[in-house]
């Protein structure tokens, strides 16, 4: 070592690297491998967004075309005219292989003069079609999400209307006939408006939940395996194949819900008609107007609670909601939980329903609703009613573990957020989620700056956890190193 | 008689660089190459909080460019080429937020096992610390040869450049190291 000091110091170091590893488990493997997926869904979303709104800008008066895949031989999709947006061409790619409806913009200038007004619909096509629409924008001007999402919308035969709410919207026209009307929600979020129509029923099915329609308007959204169904106007039938619940003008929920309500499992007759001639699990809807929502890739934003929920044991409860909070009504299926957006608990469109929106379940699900759509602020409200509303629940500790998220990632409130993480632990000691509590405790006291509590955090880590899994983080910030 | 255990070989990797498969051998690139890719990226980066950006950002341009690759063989050199490069720019960029004083210093404590001897952290740590001040591209060199375990040869490629270039830049490399940190560590 003397005699070649740089060399030691080399072969040191080589020796050292292999313990400079990531030691990604399974699972972290996973979330890596999701996280790329969406990362390049949302570049990719982007892109053409911004080819789009390039095209736009660029081509002054020249129209910016989108491009709608449908499935062939099935539907009658076919030319829309909604708000600014005017058909222009229709063709069938035979040799295509792509089956989903897709809103995704096309770059690709397309003269309305280039096709007939009156242009056959689809439904005479053998093969995958593709409906091509050109999209009028104001010269100079890219149209705000909203408005390009009016855009796609897609015009069926008998006047009813899709309109896909995003860009990542995946539709699938599964079915058309005089009888029926059948469209797969793959991911993201649709609106319908269905002319109401005798004899026909117009359903649209997003993962293991239908909602079908008579004469209605509705959206669908998909997150995950939850399934939020909102109403507008009339009344729906939301069908999960174990249960099924009426829907209300202005009510919504998640679905399958959480808890169910054994009451639920007694089907209503209209539902098992509607059940007869579809797939196991449908939600019917009856009435004037409905909304749904579905989602078929995990949102991140939903992790936590969704999972977490289905690790956790059930409350002492089991029986259902109203067991926990007798409703005033005893209700025919799992009670709706409110969606973001859905009428505040005591408000006009929801009289008299506060002690059903709060219960644990209602909270969680409202608190995820807002989550997702991004409103902290109000998902914290929600999560801090949780826990204070039901801190005896089992759901109590995840509701405040979540808070504590929010509080450090969302708000940047780490003294908040490390006394949520604290009351995780104190709600459920040796539950499943002290450990990370605790952990994270230490890194909303580091955030706070303040180094006394991160590192006595940190030091009772080490001592409770010597082997945990995040013994490095918690050293890094309760200074320990 | 003890039966060695030997790494299990995985399948050969198919590319089928067509509709819905793409999707299916997209995944499988993900999942066989994740560790890999996050182990040099962790090495080439030093930090540990920037390693999931880091790999999901690799994967994201592997996506756009898996089409054209026509060797299944090839795949992992590409990925580390790409990693390379990603790590590249965010060295850059951390560079440049340095000197307007927008980076905070990091002490690299996380990025050796715990399990590791004392003085091999030590070591590692300074040796990062020192690697956070050189030039981006004697940096990465350096760590690719000496922490990568790269050839020569594999380091030019992956660094772009011709062998002797990639010699010199990791000479420049260690004589720094050994200028900072003395003799006989």
């Amino acid at each position: 070592m003397e005699s070649e000091p740089s060399s030691e110091l080399w072969k040191r170091l080589e020796r050292a690297r292999t313990a400079i590893d990531p030691g990604l488990s399974d699972r972290d493997v996973e979330r890596l491998v999701s996280g790329a997926r969406r990362l390049g869904r949302r570049r990719a979303g982007a892109r053409r967004a911004l080819a789009a709104a390039a095209l736009v800008l660029l081509g002054g008066t020249s129209a910016a075309t989108v491009c709608w895949k449908t499935t062939a031989g099935r539907g009658p999709m076919s030319e829309a005219t909604t708000g600014s947006t005017t058909a222009s061409t229709a063709e069938t790619t035979p040799g295509s292989t792509d089956a989903p409806v897709r809103g995704e913009t096309k770059s690709q200038a397309t003269s309305p003069a280039a096709r007939p007004a009156s242009a056959p619909p689809l439904t005479q096509a053998s093969g995958p079609s593709t409906v091509e629409r050109a999209v009028r924008s104001p010269a100079g001007a890219a149209p705000p999400p909203s408005e390009r999402a009016a855009a796609r919308a897609v015009r069926l035969q008998d006047g009813s209307v899709a309109i896909p709410m995003d860009d990542g919207t995946e539709l699938t026209l599964r079915e058309s006939s005089e009888r029926r009307v059948a469209i797969d929600l793959e991911r993201g979020r649709g609106r319908f408006e269905v002319t109401p129509r005798g004899g026909r029923t117009f359903s649209v099915r997003a993962g293991a939940v239908s909602v079908t329609v008579l004469g209605t308007i509705f959206t669908v959204e998909r997150i995950a395996d939850r399934i939020g169904v909102g109403v507008e106007r009339g009344r729906v039938l939301v069908d999960w194949g174990t249960g099924s619940t009426r829907l209300g003008a202005g009510e919504s929920g998640w679905f399958p819900p959480l808890l169910v309500d054994p009451r639920s499992a007694q089907r209503p007759a209209h539902a098992a008609r509607s059940l007869a001639a579809a797939p196991p699990s449908r939600a019917t809807v009856a009435g004037t107007s409905a909304g749904a929502a579905a989602a078929a890739e995990p949102s991140e934003a939903a992790e936590p609670s969704q999972a977490a929920i289905a690790a956790l044991p059930a409350p002492p409860s089991v029986g259902g909601a109203a067991a926990i909070e007798p409703s005033p009504e005893p209700r025919t299926s799992a009670s709706p939980l409110p969606l973001a957006g859905a009428a505040e608990p005591g408000s006009a469109s929801a009289p008299n329903d506060r002690s059903t929106a709060d219960t644990m379940e209602a909270l969680l699900a409202a608190a995820d609703a807002a989550r997702l759509a991004g409103r902290a602020t109000e998902a914290t409200a929600r999560l801090r009613r949780a826990v204070t509303l039901h801190p005896t629940d089992g759901r109590a500790p995840l509701a405040a573990f979540t808070l504590g998220r929010m509080l450090l990632v969302k708000l940047g409130a780490p003294r908040e957020a490390a006394a949520a993480f604290a009351q995780a632990r104190h709600l459920a000691p040796e539950g499943p989620l002290a450990e990370d509590a605790l952990a994270r405790e230490v890194e909303a006291w580091a955030g706070a700056s303040d180094r006394a509590q991160a590192h006595d955090r940190a030091a009772e880590y080490l001592r409770r956890y010597p082997a945990g899994r995040r013994v490095r983080t918690v050293r890094a910030f309760g200074g320990l190193e | 008689m003890p039966i060695p255990i030997r790494p299990t070989r995985l399948p050969a990797l198919r590319l089928v660089p067509t509709g819905t498969t793409g999707e299916v051998l997209l995944d499988d690139v993900y999942r066989r190459y994740c560790r890999y890719v996050a182990a040099v990226a962790l090495r080439l980066d030093g930090r540990q909080t920037e390693v999931d950006d880091v790999v999901q950002e690799v994967f994201v341009e592997a996506a756009r460019g898996i089409r054209g690759l026509r060797d299944p063989e090839a795949v992992k050199g590409w990925l580390a080429t790409i990693t390379v490069r990603v790590v590249r720019q965010r060295l850059r960029r951390r560079r440049m937020r340095r000197l307007f004083g927008l980076d905070a210093d990091i002490d690299y404590v996380d990025l050796v096992d715990p399990s590791a001897s004392p003085v091999d952290r030590l070591l590692v740590r300074a040796v990062y610390r020192i690697l956070d001040e050189m030039a981006v591209e004697d940096r990465i060199a350096f760590t690719l040869h000496l922490m990568e375990g790269e050839k020569l040869e594999d380091v030019a490629r992956l660094c772009g450049c011709s062998c002797s270039t990639a010699k010199r830049r990791i000479a420049r490399a260690q004589q720094a190291i050994e200028d900072r940190m003395g003799h006989g560590v």
